[in-house]
């Protein structure tokens, strides 16, 4: 019973210690946030297309193409973002803007232009789109937890750094963010986004990487809904350009003015 | 029986198992859980991926065309305290379809026309007051909503001439900085202010518009062009251009809008109006994650909106003119302002509630007097049509008639998880408790097809505001193909 006991207990102590400690790590947690941003985003202005497919139980419900413009914003330290509704005709022309804590929606049917609570901005379809702008470098404190192997999101093995990252303000879109970043290339593989309430909100899975506007950039985005895993969003990006994107965009007087072409 | 041993043994065990089940809880779901992989979906269909470049914007990415069926029935109200004046048309039932068009169209570096219109055949069942049923009737309308030649300088400078749409405000229910929304409305299937403003006629004007990295400035001008239309309610539509009813009186606005810390973008206006020279400011802020709180206000020196409707009666319907004594209140500080807040709620649902103030509407005393002078027992025949005249300009003005109201609204995108998109208000007079509601459900049938049902109601005490209606409810049915 002695030596049973001793086969049993001892692994799983051994586990535990292994658990509770980070594994040595090149570079610190906060610089792995670092590189993971720099991955994604490329640094100047630009504009690209995303094709946005919802799915409920495996099955296409809708389909959403719209046209994102993005520009680093070096007082918020974050990214502004404005999204252009291209199809369905429906919606075609709206537009949502995200810039700091702004954030409002423009109908150019009404003229009306609303603004938005965070919460929606976290609930909005359009808005997953943050997952690929926003800058969790500066919004957030991170801490290494673990380095693992997991499923990317092509369903491969991946060897990965797993951070924590806690909101560092008000104004962190998210409460928190598990991310998982890939071993020496620092890509994004896998996030896990939560709530205040800390609900899960969302899990993001970054892939089809290519080169895109000076490295290389996941080109798809595959969300699932973190309260219902049967509702899943996937997001293609295409048409990368750099496009010089005034200040001025991303007032919400300009929202009635936005010229895609 | 246990032997020496066996029972620390049995601890240890059970020791053990605690451990693993803490292990368990430490590391979570095992690996294949639902949110640990990406779940098997289908390939994108060749059609979805030749959507992709539709994603990318076209020569003409402005374009938005639809046609549209609606059909609408009401409900008459039995008895109404201040009978209809003679002549007095009301709408029973109504069936319509609609072409409807919005476009941009370049012209030349920098220059564009744009354009929107909706071309609109009717069939409308009238009411005549007092007794009389008309037999359906056939009429085309046209609403040419907007036409103006657009000039682009660089990125932050535009000027603007024809007729535009030019829209303000932060609030939902009411606007009162909105100074080009009087006599701007045309038929609709909702009476949502939010639906209302969607297809209104602009106003003929120039406009230069400036955007800054830190706000905007905007200047509008928009001349009389024609005398003023009289208002004839229930008239049937027609393919006239109606300058009579936006461009009857010069009037001009000048507004700023500029960022302050916090997210905060007040912006600030002067207008003169029909009502006078107005000064207003709008302001829109985030409290914490879920709710949005904003304020509107306008005001200035202005007569009451029974004296503007008195004069205007004067002006194009004379008969109409109220007798003495019924436009009181003379000209003096008065302003119009909203109080309101968005709350995120769960499942993507938004609830607003708004405070309305307008201080040149009517009080419960001035309801009251007026239903004592259009109702029983003095019935006075012209102070009743007096009362219906005030009722449609302020309907027309898109002004509330009273002084005080609550509005709420909901609206639940996605509900059930399906495309379908649920709504509703309601507007309470604060006086007499009456109501006025709106209830909508819209189905995307398909990316091109859209139903929308609706339902209205106006509720209340036979002497108050919604309560002495002619039209106790409405349902309405809109059928939406995008081209």
């Amino acid at each position: 019973m002695k030596a049973a006991y001793c086969l049993f207990i001892l692994p799983l102590l051994a586990a535990g210690v292994a658990r509770a400690a980070p594994p040595p790590a090149p570079i610190s947690a906060q610089e792995m946030v670092v590189q993971a941003d720099k991955v994604r985003n490329p640094g100047q202005a630009y504009r690209f297309a995303n094709t946005l497919r919802e799915y409920v139980d495996g099955k296409l419900r809708n389909s959403t193409g719209l046209v994102a413009f993005s520009k680093w914003n070096g007082k918020a330290s974050q990214y502004d973002n404005l999204i252009y509704y291209a199809q369905p005709a429906r919606d075609k022309g709206k537009l949502v803007l995200m810039a700091g804590s702004k954030m409002y929606f423009f109908d150019p049917a009404s003229k009306a232009t609303v603004r938005l609570s965070p919460q929606q901005r976290l609930l909005g379809q359009a808005a997953n789109g943050d997952v690929m702008t926003v800058n969790l470098a500066h919004d957030y404190n991170a801490s290494l937890m673990a380095r693992e192997v997991i499923q990317d999101g092509d369903k491969a093995a991946r060897d990965c750094w797993e951070l924590d990252l806690a909101a560092a303000g008000p104004d962190a879109a998210y409460r928190r963010v598990e991310l998982w970043v890939e071993v020496g290339s620092y890509r994004p593989i896998k996030g896990k986004y939560y709530a205040d309430s800390g609900r899960l909100l969302k899990v993001a899975f970054f892939r089809a990487y290519r080169q895109e506007l000076g490295g290389v950039r996941p080109t798809e985005s595959v969300i699932i809904d973190g309260v219902d895993p049967s509702q899943v969003t996937t997001m293609t990006f295409s048409d990368y350009r750099y496009q010089n994107i005034p200040d001025a965009w991303f007032q919400r007087e300009y929202m009635q003015r936005v010229d895609v072409n | 029986m246990l032997r020496p041993g066996q029972g620390r043994d049995r601890r240890r065990l059970l020791g053990a198992i605690c451990l693993c089940a803490g292990e368990l809880a430490l590391h979570g779901p095992a690996r294949g859980a639902p949110l640990d992989e990406v779940p098997t979906l289908p390939e994108a269909p060749p059609a979805a991926m030749e959507e992709a470049p539709a994603a990318q914007p076209t020569p003409s990415g402005s374009r938005s065309l639809f046609v549209e069926a609606v059909m609408l029935d009401g409900a008459a109200r039995g008895d109404i305290v201040a009978p209809l004046p003679p002549g007095q048309l009301t709408i029973r039932r109504q069936q319509r379809a609609s072409v409807d068009l919005r476009d941009a169209v370049p012209l030349s570096p920098g220059f564009s026309l744009k354009f929107s219109d909706r071309l609109s055949l009717f069939r409308t069942t009238q009411d005549v007051a007092p007794f009389e049923h008309r037999r359906p009737r056939a009429s085309v309308g046209n609403d040419l909503r907007e036409v103006y030649i657009a000039w682009r300088g660089g990125d932050d400078t535009f000027v603007e001439a024809g007729r535009i749409n030019l829209r303000n405000g932060v609030a939902l229910g009411y606007n009162p900085t909105d100074a080009f929304k009087a006599r701007s409305l045309v038929d609709q299937a909702s009476v949502d202010p939010q639906d209302l403003g969607s297809d209104r006629l602009g106003a003929v004007m120039v406009r230069v518009n400036r955007v800054f990295s830190q706000g905007s400035v905007d200047v509008a001008y928009a001349p009389r062009l024609q005398r003023a239309r009289a208002l004839h309610v229930g008239a049937p539509p027609d393919l006239s251009a109606r300058l009579g009813d936006t461009n009857s009186r010069d009037r001009w606005l000048v507004s700023g809008s500029f960022e302050l810390a916090d997210g905060v973008n007040p912006q600030l206006f002067l207008t003169r109006q029909d009502a006078g020279l107005l000064v207003g400011a709008s302001a829109s802020r985030n409290f914490g994650q879920r709710v949005v709180g904003y304020v509107e206000w306008m005001g200035g020196r202005q007569p009451t909106l029974q004296q503007r409707a008195a004069a205007f009666a004067r002006e194009t319907l004379p008969s109409l003119a109220p007798p003495e004594g019924m436009d009181p209140g003379g000209r003096r500080f008065r302003s119009s302002l909203v109080l309101g807040a968005t709350v995120a709620g769960p499942d993507r649902m938004t609830f607003a509630l708004e405070y309305h103030e307008n201080q040149a509407g009517l009080s419960r005393a001035g309801w009251s007097r007026l239903f004592a002078l259009a109702g029983p027992p003095g019935s006075s025949p012209a102070a009743a049509a007096s009362l219906w005249f005030l009722r449609a300009y302020a309907a027309n003005q898109q002004e509330p008639l009273s002084r005080r109201e609550a509005f709420a609204s909901w609206v639940w995108p996605r509900a059930f998880g399906q495309d379908i998109r649920l709504s509703g208000f309601a507007v309470r007079n604060l006086g007499d408790q009456s109501t006025f509601a709106q209830a909508a459900a819209a189905v995307d049938i398909s990316d091109s097809w859209t139903l929308n049902l609706l339902l209205a109601l106006n509720v209340g005490a036979p002497r108050s505001e919604y309560g002495s209606l002619p039209q106790q409810g409405r349902v309405s049915l809109q059928l939406r193909r995008y081209l």
